[in-house]
């Protein structure tokens, strides 16, 4: 069988935990820095170091949950739920019920509760017709 | 009062540091500013690809394992090869006839595949067989878009074209959308679900209902129907199977013992954004979507014999024409078939012969 091709960017994924692993590292001396005053009696840079060390920190964990996010987003299975209406041809009852594979539409589905079956019906005659398969919720989700 | 500092501006080693750390970047992004932005959108490019390639696994992989109850494993062998399967369009220096020949050829291949799978699955009915197509040209979507954004990725990065790699990322959002379309229209095409491009065929089997049912040309079916004294033909591709049909053969045939008055078509159209999934427009020409040779047997037909040809588009998102049908999509079908009876009325005269064409994919739709 033939081996289904590697993407080239197959690779990037450790280089961009490298490169945030970095930044969290730059981040965290300049902090350091800011909070033992190291070499310095200016509280006002010491405050900037602060500020840009913590800033450094947000924005990396920033970009790995966002990364998670969009792996989950990737990964999360599909579940729509897909309806099916029958209809009695008979008495018009109308029942609502999750698509079964083998439905569709003008097929026939399950007997009819309300009618009550002759003793001659051997196949169709008491069951109701479907009459739309559809999609629950309405619409379909966009992500762009 | 301490004067207002900025980082670096201090005199301290730390200060010296930062303001070269400062010249320094200064100078990287005069010098190699492009190339440093070049390399952030190939790293967009690059999370677009996987994302592609993990879309083209998970559909092959879905496929394969839909596929396990036949038990035979030359399908999946026939799956791999169908991924990198060709149709090569006819020579179109001389366009007459060209139509033709497309025809021949992409029936050919239909033929070919269909002949495939039911000789690796001889137990298969005409339907599943359908749906089993539908399956296959879902993960042929997802794999050729793949190679096609791989091969403009590589040539970008082999070029340093910085025009073609911003060419690339603007077309990405709407490939990856076209992409997560077809991703989601695994799970309609392996159950048999109706999707919403079978609209058009839907509002067709809606008024086909009771009639007597006619075998016509290829996957086609139509029925005759009395409608306020007029004759009217309903077609559309015979479900419940994945299949489109041949209307326009069928409209070829079907003219020959029969004068029509006039052509109503309904389909699914894609809408632009901002419209409302299952509104209606109305118009006038062949409302048919495809390769086109169908379409030109239709104009080809109503040019000749000169019937005006009018039709219907029921609108919705490419996402919603290749997924399970929405609620939405449902209530413009309702809305479409009381419309299309109240113009046939309106538009013919009483001993007319209409033709109604219910355009699509007829995927869980019988008659």
């Amino acid at each position: 069988m033939r081996a289904l091709e590697k993407s080239p960017a197959s690779l990037l994924v450790p280089f961009y935990f490298f490169l945030l692993g970095l930044l969290i590292l730059f981040s965290l001396i300049l902090l350091v820095q800011g909070v033992t005053g190291a070499g310095r009696n200016d509280s006002f840079t010491n405050m900037l170091f602060i500020m840009t060390g913590l800033t450094g920190l947000v924005s990396t964990f920033y970009m790995i949950r966002r990364y998670q996010v969009s792996v989950q987003k990737m990964l999360k299975e599909r579940k729509t739920v897909v309806l099916t209406v029958e209809e009695c041809s008979k008495c018009s009852y109308k029942a609502v019920r999750p698509f079964r594979e083998g439905d569709y539409v003008y097929g026939y589905g399950e007997e009819c509760p309300r009618c009550p079956k002759g003793s001659g019906d051997t196949g169709v005659e008491n069951r109701m017709v479907i009459t739309a398969i559809y999609l629950e919720g309405g619409r379909q989700e966009e992500r762009y | 009062m301490q004067p207002l500092l900025f980082l670096g501006q201090d005199n301290t080693d730390i200060g010296y540091l930062i303001n070269i750390l400062y010249m320094a970047m200064f100078l990287v992004l005069v010098f190699w500013g492009e190339k440093i932005q070049t390399m952030i959108r190939l790293r967009d490019i690059e999370y677009a690809l996987e994302r592609l390639r993990l879309m083209r696994d998970e559909s092959v992989k879905f496929t394969k394992e839909k596929l396990k109850k036949y038990g035979r494993e030359d399908i999946n062998r026939f799956l791999d090869n169908y991924l990198e399967f060709v149709t090569i369009p006819p020579v179109d220096m001389d366009p007459a006839g060209v139509v033709w020949k497309l025809d021949h050829i992409v029936k050919t291949a239909e033929d070919r595949v269909r002949g495939e799978i039911k000789q690796i699955i001889p137990n298969l009915d005409e339907s599943q067989v359908l749906n089993i197509m539908n399956l296959f040209e879902a993960s042929y979507a997802l794999n050729y878009y793949y190679k096609v954004v791989r091969h403009y990725y590589i040539l970008s990065k082999k070029t340093s074209s910085y025009i073609l790699i911003i060419q690339l990322q603007a077309i990405l959002p709407q490939v990856m959308m076209e992409a997560e379309a077809y991703l989601g229209a695994l799970q309609a095409f392996s159950s048999g679900q109706p999707i919403g491009d079978g609209a058009g065929a839907l509002v067709a089997a809606r008024l086909m209902r009771g009639g007597e049912l006619f075998d016509i040309e290829r996957d086609n079916v139509y029925t005759v129907k009395n409608i306020q004294g007029r004759r009217v033909y309903f077609m559309k591709a015979k479900g419940p199977g994945g299949a489109v049909g041949t209307p326009g053969d069928a409209l070829m045939k079907l003219s020959e013992k029969e004068s029509f008055k006039m052509i109503f078509m309904v389909d699914a159209g894609l809408k632009l954004e901002g419209e409302k999934t299952g509104s209606i427009a109305e118009g006038v020409g062949a409302i048919i979507g495809g390769i086109g040779t169908e379409k030109y047997k239709i104009e080809e037909v109503a040019t000749k014999k000169t019937i005006p040809l009018y039709g219907m588009i029921i609108k919705m998102s490419l996402k919603e024409a290749i997924t399970p049908m929405t609620k939405d999509v449902l209530n413009g079908v309702e809305e479409a078939h009381q419309l299309l009876l109240k113009r046939i009325v309106e538009k013919s005269s009483e001993g007319d012969a209409v033709m109604v064409i219910g355009v699509g994919n007829t995927m869980g739709i019988a008659q």
